[in-house]
């Protein structure tokens, strides 16, 4: 037994120091339960009544919330989270067991917080905030809720893990945060509130549309966030007064690269936007804001995402290079949302792109291609047959047609001259021309420079928007009936097969021809008789304006699903390659249902489908028509049956999509050709132009 | 089940154990109330055990945790599909094996009680009847084998956090509602994951709180709950388990009147009820109904039933009914964002004295007229909708109640 007695005697200083801890560990418990016993007076329990009871297929939380209040005259903040359904009415029970009525006064939907107001004619026991400067990482931190129990607030404790989260909104904490506390206070040992708890999802900026529930998947997860209740407490009169707070929009693009390490340098900027009023240009190096030096774009979130839309900001600019520089001071305000971006039109159709090289049209191979051009839309007039022949054309962008009654026209450009340049900028391919005309609006004016005939001209123009007609076959050329006649015959219908998918899908080929087909994909009822009949009345427009017709089949005979979509994208994609599709000329197209589903598809995949026809079809409702965004063009056709019961919801819908500032086009076609399930010979050469134009600007 | 060579073998060494841990010993009497943190995790791991059992498939872990609570090797857990076995395995801290028997269960909070063939009688436990109660923010300890960490000898994992919140428990697994709505204690530590329950929730000296439960999901919320079941909650339920008594389901622990008072009974018709949460409007007001001497009108929102909260006509239907068809109910509505409260009496008293608590700003000028406009229309549109029922049933309850001899004015 002496091995005992050494281990007593060993231990006898220990045991004082675990008797030193175990009263520190008292106290600390004490601490802790003094500082909830200060703020818990200020913790409301919410209830709310009526309501959606899911927003994006996530089931909402529908038991009692909780709410901080902020000022004796019944203030109280909450979390956005708590409002997701969008109550009808809001109860608040007071501390003292008191129930009142509650208002949304509005919302912030840049630290995702609502602000509500009590009845009350008593003085209510207001939150006292902690200092920002007195906040620390790794100080106690403990987030009350009283969603559980309304006569006792919950407690989790944990410490401050972060501040100027979520580029300078939120602190960060790794106590408990979820449901049962959002909207509660997160409070510091001496029962001062340093914040409230939201859910926030990590590092988003591109995201455009702000969920409430976003981030709510991290709850418990010991990362947590808080809102600072002095940053609330700053702007409470002017969210009083302005109802709802917004994120503040500078509406520029930056160029690509790390944004922890990039410089911050203005790629494009929004015509319109609070950056284009202060004169902001592409090329901008921002150097400062509010007089902070920016390093990256990271530093440049931090300066501005703290802000809201009406806050003003001091921005340095940095504009040239080298000894050019200068610096240029700007005063930006910041915007809620940025004006739908409007295309604007000079009035050029151009050439065609060549078979099989879409991306690169090669001006000199253009021209030796002519000669040998046999279809019908791509007539050469004597005039520009000549200049081909020369073969010293080969700059500049090859215009096949000028739009009527369009500034190129008012401006005298004519068909088979070459567009050398606008602005400063020279042109040699569609993409160029609308990567320098996206930067401005419809009204603006610039300079064209053109060669006809070995001679340069230079043309002021005043930019318009982009037309809603349909091209004449006149204005493209006079089109050669009796050629396209030639070509015609026996439609050959094939089928394509994707592997390990069980649908199947049609189509009908144009000839080979020297410039790159449209695609028409046509959303029908996907029965064979019908694609035979489609075949039938489809083939001259194919071959005139040479698109290929591709009819899939859902995998359920009972119709289109919405498991269906992932084939018709795979199909896009497979189609895209497959015959080396003009990438402006892709198009979905679908009658009722089929047009319903057209309309789903191409607003999901705007990357790569360039317009949707869609007959006797309103806008599914579960879709928004969303921004409209100057590098994914996507036109819009609908087309009507006259006297149709749809027609004032399909003309709501069109009107939603030019507001946005989609390029829309509309057909009233005439209903009489019943039980043809497809259109009438006018209307389908009508859309075969309507695609063949989809490149102009 | 161990050989007698081995158990003597591991008894050796787990006297060794103790041996090399001095905090084991008594003979620290000025410190004694003071052990620190260190020593009270050490104390409650050799008091909880580690159970083997049915499972291991498809996502269904075959272990979960126990607690001694007895020197003689009585060992509580929670009832699951794991102990659906003849081969029940426990070992304890020691790293000793056993073949355990089940005692007994109880349905309602889903527990059972094990014994262990142990010849020593002095394991050590948690003493269930000297089990103190915690405060919300006291710092606690869950001890338990949340996802077999441990095995063998080893001892079970430690999770420190505080109570965060006493509640009753409402949650479910999957689509089925728990069986317990008693209280528990939730802590703000990740105490209940696979394996976890049946450990022990104790302070931060040590002692018994509660039991870990299983894992389940809030109702209200869909978040996944951290609790454990208070010892005071099952502290005689266990004595009955340990007399071998497989408890009766005894939970009526909702407060259903025997004769409940209905909507029908104080004259009030809600809005047709076809979403989960529709919001209790009160559709129209019965003539002559306690209802409509209150002032209560169509299209208020009835929030609050005897200050319960009522967010659906569900929940209203579920509230009133709580109450005796002979009760006042003190009901709440929301009309133009005012909160007003009303006391609703069933008993169709012809009182020349309508001050019975109302409260309603201006009842006295319109309630009259709005109530009997409501009357002329209803009954004629739709005769057979709610309010000819609710006549019904009041009256049906006038002549039930009749019966036991209180004096009432019928007709």
């Amino acid at each position: 037994m002496r091995f005992l007695l050494l281990i007593v005697i060993c231990l006898a200083p220990f045991g004082s120091l675990a008797a030193a801890q175990a009263e520190l560990d008292d106290l600390e418990q004490g601490a802790i339960a003094a500082a909830v016993d200060v703020a818990e007076k200020s913790v409301v329990q919410i209830r709310t009544i009526g309501g959606i009871d899911q927003l994006e297929g996530q089931t909402l939380a529908q038991g009692p919330t909780t709410g901080l209040i902020i000022s004796a005259e019944g203030l109280i903040v909450s979390s956005a989270f708590n409002f997701a359904q969008q109550p009808t009415s809001i109860l608040v029970r007071l501390p003292d067991g008191k129930q009142r009525a509650a208002r949304i006064v509005g919302r912030d939907d840049n630290r995702m917080l609502v602000l509500l107001q009590v009845e009350t004619f008593d003085e209510l026991p207001a939150a006292e905030p902690a200092d920002l400067a007195s906040i620390r990482p790794g100080n106690w931190a403990i987030a009350l809720g009283r969603s559980f129990n309304p006569e006792e607030v919950s407690v989790s404790v944990g410490v401050v893990s972060a501040l100027r989260r979520m580029h300078g909104r939120a602190i960060q904490t790794d106590v408990n945060v979820s449901a049962t506390n959002y909207g509660g206070p997160l409070i510091d040992l001496q029962g001062r509130v340093m914040g409230i708890l939201v859910p926030m999802a990590p590092q988003s900026p591109g995201a455009a549309e702000a969920n409430v529930t976003a981030g709510s998947e991290f709850y418990d997860s010991g990362i947590g966030f808080a809102i600072p209740l002095v940053d609330v407490l700053a702007v409470v009169d002017r969210w009083v007064d302005e109802q709802d707070l917004h994120r503040g929009l500078l509406g520029i693009g930056l160029k690509p690269g790390n944004p922890h390490s990039t410089a911050p340098i203005v790629a494009n900027v929004w015509p319109r936007a609070p950056a284009a009023i202060a004169g902001w240009r592409a090329g901008d190096r921002i150097v400062a804001v509010n007089g902070v030096e920016i390093a990256t774009q990271t530093d440049l979130r931090f300066q501005t995402m703290p802000h809201y839309a009406g806050d003003k900001l001091q921005v340095t600019l940095r504009r040239g290079a080298g000894a050019k520089a200068k610096r240029i001071e700007t005063e930006v305000t910041l915007a809620k949302e940025l004006p739908p971006f409007l295309h604007p039109f000079l009035g050029v159709l151009p050439e065609r792109p060549e078979n099989g090289n879409e991306a690169d049209v090669s001006p000199a191979d253009a021209a030796n291609d002519k000669p040998a051009d046999d279809t019908a839309e791509n007539e050469v007039t004597d005039e520009s047959a000549g200049k081909q022949a020369d073969g010293e054309e080969i700059e500049g962008l090859a215009i096949r047609a000028i739009w009527p009654g369009s500034p190129a026209d008012d401006a005298g450009l004519r068909r088979g001259d070459r567009l050398l340049r606008i602005g400063d900028k020279e042109i040699d391919s569609v993409e160029q021309a609308l990567a320098e005309l996206n930067g401005k609006s419809p009204g603006d004016s610039l300079q064209l420079a053109a060669r006809r005939a070995g001679e340069e001209l230079k043309l002021q123009v005043a930019l318009a928007e982009l037309p809603k007609n349909v091209l004449e076959a006149a204005d493209l050329g006079a089109g050669d009936d009796a050629k396209v006649d030639g070509e015609l015959g026996d439609p050959t219908l094939q089928t394509l097969k994707l592997p390990e998918m069980s649908q199947t899908a049609r189509y009908l080929q144009p000839p080979s021809g020297p410039s790159a087909p449209g695609l028409l994909v046509w959303l029908g009822e996907g029965k064979s008789e019908t694609a035979e009949a489609m075949a039938a009345q489809w083939q001259r427009t194919c071959v005139r304006d040479r698109l290929v017709l591709l009819m899939p089949e859902p995998a359920d005979a009972g119709g289109w699903t919405n498991d269906d979509m992932e084939y018709l994208a795979r199909l896009l994609q497979t189609a895209g390659s497959r015959w080396q599709i003009d990438p402006r000329r892709i198009v979905v197209a679908g009658q009722g249902k089929g047009g319903q589903l057209a309309y789903a598809l191409a607003l999901r995949g705007r990357k790569l489908i360039r317009g949707v026809a869609a007959v006797d079809s309103p806008l599914p409702r579960t879709l928004e028509v969303p921004e409209n965004n100057p590098n994914e063009r996507l036109a819009i056709l609908a087309i009507e049956t006259q006297n149709s019961p749809l027609a004032p919801l399909i003309r709501k819908d069109l009107q939603k999509f030019a507001d946005a500032g989609y390029p829309v086009t509309q057909i009233v076609r005439r209903g009489e050709e019943k039980g043809d399930a497809t259109l009438d010979g006018a209307t389908r050469a009508k859309l075969g132009r309507w695609i063949d134009g989809l490149d102009r600007f | 089940m161990c050989a007698p060579r081995d158990r003597f073998l591991s008894l050796f060494l787990s006297a060794l154990a103790v041996a090399s841990f001095p905090t084991a010993l008594t003979v620290m009497p000025p410190i004694a109330a003071a052990r620190s943190l260190h020593d009270s995790i050490r104390d409650a791991q050799r008091k909880v055990v580690k159970i083997y059992g049915a499972g291991g498939v498809s996502g269904l872990e075959a272990y979960q945790t126990g607690i001694l609570i007895s020197a003689e090797g009585h060992v509580l857990t929670v009832q699951s599909y794991v102990l659906d076995t003849d081969e029940l395995g426990v070992v304890l801290d020691d790293g000793r094996k056993f073949t355990a028997d089940i005692l007994g269960v109880d349905p309602v909070r889903e527990l059972a009680v094990l014994k262990l063939p142990v010849e020593d009688d002095a394991l050590p436990h948690f003493n269930l009847a000297a089990s103190p109660a915690a405060k919300v923010g006291d710092r606690v300890l869950a001890v338990s084998n949340l996802f077999n960490i441990a095995g063998g000898d080893e001892p079970v994992s430690a999770l420190q956090g505080v109570v965060s919140a006493i509640s009753p428990l409402d949650a479910r697994r999957g689509s089925h509602q728990a069986n317990y709505h008693g209280n528990v204690y939730i802590v703000d530590a990740a105490a209940n994951n696979p394996g976890a329950a049946g450990g022990a929730l104790v302070n931060w000296r040590g002692e018994l709180l509660g039991l870990l439960g299983k894992e389940l999901r809030s109702s209200a919320t869909g978040a996944w709950l951290h609790y454990a079941i208070p010892v005071d909650q099952f502290v005689a339920s266990v004595e009955s388990m340990e007399n071998g008594q497989t408890v009766a389901d005894s939970a009526a622990d909702s407060p259903k009147a025997t004769d409940p008072l209905s909507l029908g009974d104080v004259g009030i018709v809600l809005v047709p009820d076809i979403l989960p949460r529709t919001p209790p409007y009160i559709d129209s007001v019965v003539d002559d109904s306690a209802a409509a001497r209150a002032g209560l009108r169509p299209d208020d929102l009835l929030v609050l039933v005897e200050g319960e909260p009522t967010a659906s006509c569900a929940a209203v239907v579920d509230q009133v009914g709580r109450r005796e068809s002979f009760d006042d109910v003190r009901i709440s509505v929301l009309r133009a964002g005012q909160l007003i409260e009303f006391t609703l009496n069933a008993e169709p008293i012809e009182s020349p004295d309508p001050a019975n608590e109302q409260q309603g700003p201006d009842d006295e000028n319109v309630a009259p007229d709005e109530s009997d406009a409501v009357n002329r229309d209803e009954p004629a549109d739709e005769p057979d909708a709610e309010p000819s029922n609710a006549e019904d049933v009041s009256v049906d309850n006038r002549d039930g109640s009749s019966t036991d001899g209180n004096d009432r004015p019928v007709e």
